[in-house]
């Protein structure tokens, strides 16, 4: 008997396919900053997955923000200490 | 979109529709599922794997309460097939055949107990029609045959109506502006 | 007057009137007896079908005593049957044929069970089972078990083997001989010296009364071979110990499983002697003769079946002989559909095992913990079987009786367990130790395949809900085990369906790991154990983007050098010998390293490896044999749109009268110009020459920089450009028919630069 549900990643695959218009209609640097966003949601498909949402688009989006914010972290350390070396 | 065929498609107490067509199909008759939920519980026989639940999930705006009318039973062999419709209860719910003759394109079942199956199914859609209308579906085999030819004819000649979906011509697409 | 007698039981099956049994008895003779044995096929309807049914095989010719009974089915509950007793087991399938012709409608049970099964089943016995009969004339009056599958250490049976096999393999030549060799003996029979062949191996088969005659092609050559020069010459072997059977010959076949094509050759059994053929004995090369034995004894499967045929028919055999001895039913057809569930319902259950994504990149000191036979475990612990009801999915266990699946399984992961333990205590050269890594070879596959037998759909007493359960439980057990180890401070590196690499400062020993085992068992109440502390482990991101991690490509160094190896070319089937060696040899060469700075100094040596080995390549010495690329032919030749390499090489190969099924391997060259490729097994040998180097190349470069480049990165801390120009990591472009990629010259220049040491 086999899977009836495709996987997260191919369920990733159709959503990040049904942007493909958006994305066209970018300019290129905008494209690759799009990509990036797609590139973040790919690390927590495990999650995803195990989240069974009816709507799985919700949830990529949701770890769009998570490594968004993750970043804005690092860069909000980086520059406290930056900032602490320099007095 | 709804396509002509999911604007044609009305169920009726006291008959089944037979829908033939390749497996494109599917999402547009996951979406009649959905939409039939939109208003009371729906039944569906997944007869080949068919049942995406995320297009469903979709097309019913991810909101719980359609999706949680909609209850599937999933069949792999053509004697589960059989089985599951035997056991289905005629109720005033409308019901879902989902890729019925998948399993009976098996041919380690030999073509007369296939037959044999299919007409003991059938029979029950006839029982099940009495209280509620149904849609069936079928796909053609990856492989034709004269086992699938004569099949499909035992299934044409008990339904009420039947709805042949062509497949797309693979025409170059026309370049879409809208 | 009775007689007992004691020995280890060899062969049933079924003569005219009843069965037959060999047993290699404790005197050293090979005893034949019978006994009386009727095998029970039951039928559930309506009255009055089951009424017809009765007079329908009373009429019959061959005897039957009919009754009318209850008896359990696993998804109906008790249902009303007849039983129709076969007094006469030979004709059990001719019987059953003709019922099933007159009376499709009926549901059939017990209807296809073997009947070495069925009297395993009977009496408590397997084959090489240690039995004591009582005897009367040379029937047997009683047959009691005097061992049991599950003991580790059984008084082995003083097997007589005798081996045959031709000069050469027939594939690739023409045997000039057979060679027959049994204890001492060695000699070779010329072939085209036929009459002298038939008598000097006959008489030897004779006179030696082997009760084996094991095989190199057996199956496919030799034995087809030798009985078709019987027939010729009109003279008989003796290859039956039993003359008055026929051997047994089953032909060859193509199936489709698990959406595998698989293809199961033509066959050659006999009856009172076995014959096994090491080239179509499934997973001989895993576990050879022993473990052959071994899933004989525990699955209860004749021998000569044991070793040709499947683990899941393995496993299917022991749920047989489970539900016989319980008095289940055994459905002939599985009819059990799944019970209704809701589309939400559906969206939570459909799911496999967690496989997470990994931190990508090098890591140092990381642990590796996996539960042990998870999925059978979970089976046997929380009562997951198809006729036991689940509440919730709250690691508990089912309550009441244990199911068929656990009861079946609770016996063999024991066995696993405590050979496991055993072997942990043998030194590393005790004798004992490859036996018992064969019978735990031959447990792992049991084990690993329970699981996907338990969805599958022909499975009699499989369940798509309880393998739905065994998946949830499985999520929720590892979960749980991340929490634990969160809980304890250790970083969560990968987690794959039952197993966790955790790292945590300061944890570099078993022993520091012990806290944490001991946790995660309390929380999830199943066993897990440290794999071992990796040195150090690599995580690969994705070929074709390397900021996208996959779950299942990485290598590592456990603490006592060993490497493990998963998803990369050195584990591919498909890959060819001298590019996996070159991998696997840099990889040993970086294993070396114990730490940070050593795998500095380790580095530039790798480098300096693959540079040669990439020299040698493009010198054309490396032997041919050590490039040829081993796939399997996956369709019909006719289903290709545009032929794959394989495709073309089996074209080849039929163009030279050897005939290819879809699901069988196939080696071939890479070569200059079209076709592109040379098979290997076509009778003139390819030559050397034509060897497509180019394409070689861009296959060793991109399995040297799949290991290298991530250790280049590390050793220089981060993006280091140098490095990055000697293997550039870029998106990989596939390689496309014939299709080649120029070597980066100034590259291999820089190799040179660094490993003198230069700029």
């Amino acid at each position: 008997m086999g899977r009836t549900l495709p996987s997260a990643t191919q369920v990733f695959m159709q959503e990040e396919a049904a942007f493909a218009r958006f994305r066209r209609a970018l300019r290129r640097t905008d494209q690759l900053a799009l990509d990036d966003l797609f590139v973040s949601a790919r690390q927590h498909l495990a999650a995803a997955q195990y989240a069974s949402h009816a709507l799985p688009f919700e949830v990529f989006l949701l770890a769009m923000l998570l490594e968004e914010h993750k970043e804005v972290l690092r860069l909000k350390e980086r520059v406290e200490d930056i900032l602490s070396r320099q007095k | 979109m709804k396509t002509s065929m999911e604007t044609n498609i009305e169920l009726r107490t006291g008959s089944w529709l037979l829908v033939v067509g390749p497996r494109a199909i599917c999402p547009t008759l996951l979406a009649l599922t959905a939409r039939l939920a939109e208003v009371g519980p729906v039944r569906v026989l997944d007869g080949g794997n068919r049942f995406n639940a995320y297009t469903v999930a979709r097309a019913a705006r991810g909101r719980s309460d359609i999706l949680n009318r909609i209850t599937v039973s999933r069949a792999f062999t053509c004697y589960q097939v059989f089985s599951l419709l035997e056991s289905t209860q005629a109720i005033q719910f409308p019901f879902v055949v989902l890729d019925l003759l998948s399993t009976f394109y098996d041919e380690s079942v030999q073509i007369w107990e296939r037959k044999r199956l299919l007409r003991a199914c059938i029979s029950h859609l006839e029982r099940l029609e009495q209280a509620a209308g149904g849609v069936v579906s079928i796909h053609p085999p990856a492989v034709p045959s004269q086992a699938a030819v004569e099949l499909l004819g035992l299934l044409q000649a008990s339904a009420v109506d039947t709805f042949f979906v062509q497949p797309v011509a693979a025409a170059p697409e026309p370049m879409r502006l809208f | 007057m009775t007689e007992t007698i004691s020995g280890w039981l060899f062969d049933i099956y079924p003569n005219e009137t009843n069965l037959t049994l060999w047993l290699i008895g404790e005197d050293g003779k090979r005893h034949r007896f019978v006994q009386d044995f009727a095998a029970t096929i039951y039928a559930a309807g309506s009255s009055a079908r089951l009424r017809a049914l009765w007079r329908w095989l009373k009429a019959q010719a061959v005897p039957v005593h009919l009754s009318r009974l209850e008896r359990k089915d696993v998804f109906q509950g008790m249902v009303a049957v007849l039983a129709a007793e076969v007094l006469q087991p030979v004709k059990l399938d001719e019987i059953f044929r003709s019922m099933v012709a007159a009376f499709p409608d009926l549901t059939y049970y017990d209807a296809d069970i073997s009947l070495p099964l069925r009297y395993a089943a009977a009496f408590g016995v397997f084959p090489l089972a240690r039995c004591r009969l009582e005897v009367r004339d040379e029937t047997v009056v009683s047959m009691t078990a005097l061992d049991s599958p599950w003991d580790l250490e059984p008084v082995p049976a003083p097997l007589r083997i005798l081996s045959l096999e031709p000069d050469c393999d027939p594939a690739h030549g023409e045997p000039r001989a057979i060679i027959v060799s049994y204890e001492r003996v060695r000699y070779s029979l010329p072939l085209e010296k036929r009459v002298p062949l038939l008598i000097n191996l006959g008489a030897d088969l004779r006179r030696y009364d082997q009760d084996l005659i094991l095989t190199s092609w057996g199956d496919t050559w030799l034995m087809p071979l030798l009985m078709e020069l019987c027939k010729e010459s009109g003279s008989m072997l003796p290859l039956n110990r039993d003359e008055s059977q026929s051997v047994v010959e089953r032909k060859e076949h193509t199936y489709f499983s698990y959406g595998q094509i698989v293809y199961r050759g033509r066959q050659v059994q006999l009856r009172g002697r076995w014959h096994l053929d090491r080239h179509n004995a499934m997973l001989w090369s895993d576990y050879g003769m022993e473990g052959v034995l071994e899933m004989a004894r525990v699955t209860c499967q004749p021998v000569q079946d044991a070793a040709r045929l499947s683990p899941g028919t393995g496993i299917s055999s022991m749920q047989f002989v489970t539900a016989l001895k319980k008095g289940i039913l055994i459905p002939w057809h599985k009819h059990q559909a799944e019970t209704p569930k809701t589309a939400m319902d559906l969206l939570r259950a459909d799911m496999g095992g967690m496989v997470y994504q990994p931190t990508v990149g090098l890591h140092w000191d990381v642990g590796g913990i996996d539960f042990v036979s998870m999925y059978p475990g979970i089976m046997v612990r929380f009562n997951i079987s198809p006729e036991v009801p689940r509440a919730g999915t709250d690691l508990e266990p089912a309550p009441g009786e244990p199911g068929i699946v656990p009861i079946t399984l609770a016996p063999l992961l024991n066995k696993r367990l405590a050979l496991k333990s055993a072997l942990l205590t043998l030194h590393r050269w005790d004798c004992r130790r490859p036996g018992y890594q064969a019978l735990a070879s031959a447990h792992k596959w049991l084990l690993v395949t329970c699981f996907g037998y338990l969805g599958y759909k022909n499975a009699r007493f499989g369940r798509i809900e309880a393998h739905e359960a065994v998946t949830a439980y499985g999520r929720e057990a590892l979960l749980r085990a991340k929490e634990a180890a969160e809980d304890l401070d250790y970083e969560i590196l990968h987690m794959y369906v039952d197993g966790l690499w955790v790292h945590k400062e300061g944890c570099k020993t078993p022993a520091d790991f012990e806290a944490l085992l001991a946790d995660i068992t309390e929380r999830t109440g199943l066993p897990i154990s440290l794999d071992g502390v990796y040195r150090w482990v690599v995580f690969l991101p994705s070929r074709l983007d390397e900021r996208v991690p996959v779950p299942n490509r990485y290598f590592g160094v456990f603490q006592d050098g060993s490497i493990k190896v998963r998803g990369i070319e050195a584990r591919r089937r498909d890959t060819a010998p001298f590019i996996a060696e070159t991998q696997m040899a840099i990889m040993e060469i970086l294993a070396k390293a114990e730490d940070a700075e050593h795998l500095k100094e380790v580095y530039p040596q790798a480098l300096a490896f693959a540079h040669r080995e990439m020299q040698a390549l493009r010198a054309g010495s490396v032997p041919v044999e050590k490039l040829l690329v081993s796939q399997k032919l996956s369709r019909e030749l006719g289903e290709y749109s545009s032929p794959s390499p394989v495709a073309r090489a089996v074209r080849q190969l039929e163009e030279a009268g050897k005939a290819v099924r879809p699901g069988q391997r196939v080696r071939f060259l890479y070569t200059r110009g079209r076709p592109g490729v040379r098979a290997w097994d076509a009778p003139e040998q390819p030559d050397p020459r034509c060897v497509d180097v180019k394409r070689y190349q861009t296959l060793l470069k991109r399995a040297v920089e799949t290991v290298l480049a991530p250790i280049g990165q590390s050793v220089d801390g981060g993006k280091d450009d140098e490095c990055r120009y000697l293997f550039p990591v870029k998106i990989a472009e596939p390689l496309g028919e014939g299709g080649t990629q120029r070597l980066d010259f100034l590259s291999i220049s820089k190799v040179n630069n660094f490993v003198n040491g230069g700029g």
